[in-house]
């Protein structure tokens, strides 16, 4: 029941209209919401709703309790069930075969021979994000940044949201709580903002992403080995298809969700447009990168120790940023990668000093280009199959064959245009709505570009979303 | 990983909107786009992408900008519009002729109503010689492809009912009439796809139509006959063997019209790729059809069934499995002149 089905429209449709009656209650709402979000998880596999309701059941009762003592030694061993729990289930369903087969490949270096029946553990959909999520509560209780929810529907609904349960953004209870308790407006400004950004989210997955897809599977799935430059412009097309991707399924979640009267993390912030490997994160995947800042990179200790310290706490938060998106080498090799840019621009602000606010548009033009370049290049370790292949289809870059090429690069002029001139827009007013903010009739004009390309160039087969599998 | 400081990084400024001004928006969105659909109307009816509507299409424009009578019609599917060279057919059979067949998601329906529409400007014709493939006899009155190949009939709004045998259209096949006619972008936007990224077209122009309704194909695709004949392979699983009483109709309008004014009707298979059709799923499909084709021909004394089986070819001979290439269309054509000179001979026609 992905974003891009008709069974989605029609599931959505059904739901709003249900909701929109039940408007002067707000639990009957929610009720209705938490009944749409289980029925919605179903259909992608309905023995795993099951999953949802544990994780959701441990998280209320321990956030209870935290809420009800006070004693230090007490509210630890709390927090560590809630850990323990669900970190457990993330484990167990996406990293035991992983670490198995490591384990048993391991072995074989010092002569011993491992007998793994390794289970073909299917990955519940989602469950990197909704553990997160849940577990982001109870360390908020633990730290008394917020007030653990006495409401259990309102809690199963923080947990289980459906526009934003399968691939985020993560949401913090300080955020969603309050909303999902109190009573909720939808206004003109919501649906306008909504509808664009619902329209923006699709262009960029069915119109952008999934015609992008056939130039970087071409590469990247092949058997026989690709050479020059049809490397280098599989990997620029991936990197522009994962963001239109993974960001097209956050505006869809983040519109949706305004439609219905809530306010989602903005999890984008133009990361094309980033001058520096920290910068980058600071807009790239914002609700990720935030968690590991709180509930990793500072409880860690941060930058408040020695540099080599603040070194070892950016590679081991990245390194595990890593892990979180699959359990496989080639997605550690990116966070190690990651984890590597960050230290080396650390130290080259300690050593050349902090980069001005206010450089010209050259140098910051400049920036742009290395860190996108940077970027980029850390995109072969994400989508290829294995480290040794990442390592393989570095080695065969280059700039040659570009005749042989020239469909290729005419799609991705074609298809990446429209994304270049709405960035460039929204980054010159500084606003993400930057259309919403337009003259009404310059907002016809861009709803109905953006309608008729979603006709005429919305791919046949769409794929499902790229972050579903994480 | 350090907190940016949020005065660099974009936002999202929300701006206030009225609710009037709100509706106003996505109104005015909805008229442009549908004032886009209808300005590409024109494009889109003819863009070879389209083929099988563009042909569809194309043949009734053939039938309605004929000046004179001619001696021979053929109708029938894509099989029949691309598989006889008319040179040969007219040379070897006496008179002139005109190519109306179309496709096979163009009903059989479809050859009685231009039969119809032809007779009713110009009288009988001599004779008719009707070219399917044996599965265009199978398909159901309205699947998806059907309902669009006949939105694209290019008559007037009911015109389903008011030729014989009358087909009944659906709310939603009436519906998709509508869309088809006004708004071909949300029916198939492979057209407009083409229009604005030409490097997009998957399907280039593999046809000339030509006034006289005959298409010429030249270049033979071995490939696409194999993969063709996978795909069809697969689809004989899910395909029964009746034959739609619509398709009834279709055989009684002939032979009632032919036995009324007395002009001849041959029908044949379409050619078909000689794997595919001695596949064992292909077989346990064809014969029943085609003996039930034949029997239900023998109650009609002026249409004639002149092969029991189809003609067979060879890949490189094809650019589909059931269409042929020139100069295999040469051979086909001959073997089809003489199966009606025989059947003449024994009828005793001249």
């Amino acid at each position: 029941l992905g974003f891009n089905s008709f069974t989605f429209c029609a599931f959505f449709l059904v739901a709003y209209g249900t909701y929109l009656l039940a408007r002067r209650r707000t639990s009957v709402q929610n009720a209705l919401l938490l009944a749409a979000s289980y029925v919605f998880y179903a259909f992608w596999d309905y023995r795993f709703v099951s999953l949802i309701i544990i994780s959701t059941a441990v998280d209320y009762c321990i956030g209870l309790k935290l809420g009800s003592t006070t004693r230090q030694k007490h509210r630890k061993f709390l927090l560590a069930i809630s850990i323990v729990v669900n970190l457990g289930l993330l484990g167990f369903f996406k990293y035991f075969g992983f670490f198995a087969d490591s384990f048993a490949t391991l072995l074989t270096h010092f002569g011993l021979t491992a007998t793994t029946s390794t289970l073909q553990i299917v990955l519940p959909i989602g469950i990197s994000f909704y553990t997160f999520q849940t577990l982001s509560y109870t360390i908020d209780v633990y730290r008394k940044t917020i007030k653990p929810t006495q409401n259990p529907v309102n809690f199963a609904l923080f947990v289980s949201f459906f526009p934003q349960l399968v691939a985020g953004p993560i949401e913090r209870a300080s955020n969603m709580l309050p909303q999902i308790e109190g009573p909720r407006k939808i206004d003109a400004r919501k649906i306008n903002t909504g509808v664009f950004l619902i329209l923006w989210g699709y262009f960029k997955k069915l119109v952008i992403a999934d015609n992008l897809a056939p130039i970087v599977d071409k590469v990247f799935d092949s058997n026989a080995a690709e050479t020059g430059i049809a490397i280098p412009l599989a990997t620029f097309a991936f990197t522009i298809q994962l963001y239109c991707d993974f960001s097209g399924y956050t505006d869809i979640a983040r519109g949706l969700a305004r439609m219905l009267g809530f306010e989602l993390t903005c999890n984008f912030r133009l990361p094309f447009f980033a001058r520096n490997p920290r910068e980058l994160w600071a807009r790239w995947h914002i609700s990720l990168s935030s968690w590991l800042r709180d509930y990793l990179y500072i409880p860690l200790g941060g930058n408040r120790g020695h540099t080599i310290a603040t070194y070892r706490n950016l590679l081991f938060t990245m390194l595990l940023g890593g892990l979180w998106h699959g359990a496989a080498w080639h997605f550690i090799l990116w966070g190690l990668f990651h984890g590597l840019l960050l230290v080396g621009h650390r130290q080259f602000e300690l050593t050349f000093g902090r980069q001005s606010k206010n450089t010209n548009w050259m140098g910051n033009s400049w920036r742009m280009a290395a860190t996108f370049f940077a970027w980029t290049v850390g995109m072969v370790f994400f989508r290829a199959t294995s480290g040794s292949h990442a390592f393989s289809l570095l080695a065969g870059s280059s700039l040659s064959g570009i005749a042989d090429n020239i469909n290729q690069i005419y799609d991705i002029v074609f298809f990446c245009l429209p994304l270049l001139i709405m960035q460039v827009a929204q980054a010159r007013a500084k606003n993400l709505l930057v259309v919403t903010s337009l003259k009404p009739r310059w907002q016809v004009l861009v709803y109905s570009f953006l309608i008729i390309w979603l006709y005429v160039f919305a791919a046949r087969d769409s794929s499902q979303f790229i972050y579903f599998q994480f | 990983m350090h907190r940016q400081a949020p005065g660099s990084l974009p936002k999202e400024v929300i701006t206030p909107i009225s609710a009037k001004t709100l509706a106003s928006i996505l109104g005015s969105t909805w008229v442009l786009v549908f004032a886009i659909c209808i300005a590409m109307n024109s494009y889109l009816a003819s863009y070879p992408e389209r083929r099988p509507l563009w042909s569809n299409r194309g043949k009734w424009q053939v039938l309605d900008n004929l000046k004179a009578p001619v001696d021979w019609l053929v109708l029938g599917d894509s099989s029949g519009a691309f598989s006889i060279d008319r040179q040969t057919f007219e040379d070897g059979i006496g008179g002139t002729s005109v190519n109306l067949a179309t496709t096979a998601n163009h009903l059989p329906i479809t050859d009685a109503w231009m039969l119809q529409e032809y007779m009713k400007r110009f009288g009988p014709p001599k004779g008719i010689l009707l070219v399917r493939g044996i599965w265009s006899w199978t398909k159901r009155d309205m699947g998806s492809h059907s309902r669009r190949a006949l939105a694209d009939v290019p008559r007037g709004w009911g015109y389903w009912s008011k030729l014989y045998p009358r087909l009944n259209f659906g709310f939603w096949d009436k519906l998709y009439y509508l869309q088809q006619r006004f708004l071909p972008i949300l029916t198939d936007p492979l057209g407009a796809r083409a229009l604005f990224h030409p490097e997009l077209e998957t399907n280039p122009e593999t046809g000339i139509l030509y006034g006289d309704g005959y298409l010429a194909l030249s270049t033979p695709n071995p490939e696409k006959v194999l993969e063709r004949s996978r795909r069809a392979l697969k689809r004989f699983n899910l395909h029964g063997h009746n034959i739609p009483v619509s398709n009834l109709y279709v055989l009684d309008t002939f032979g009632r019209l032919s036995l009324r004014d007395g002009f001849e009707v041959y029908m044949i298979d379409g050619p078909i790729y000689r794997e595919l059709f001695h596949a064992p799923n292909f077989q346990k499909h064809y014969w029943p059809i085609s003996k039930r084709l034949s029997r239900l021909m023998r109650g009609h004394p002026h249409i004639a069934r002149l092969l029991e089986r189809p003609m067979l070819f060879e890949a490189d001979e094809m650019e589909n499995p059931d269409h042929i290439v020139h100069p295999a269309t040469v051979g086909f054509t001959q073997r089809i002149v003489s199966l009606i000179k025989v059947v003449r001979s024994a009828r005793k026609i001249k």
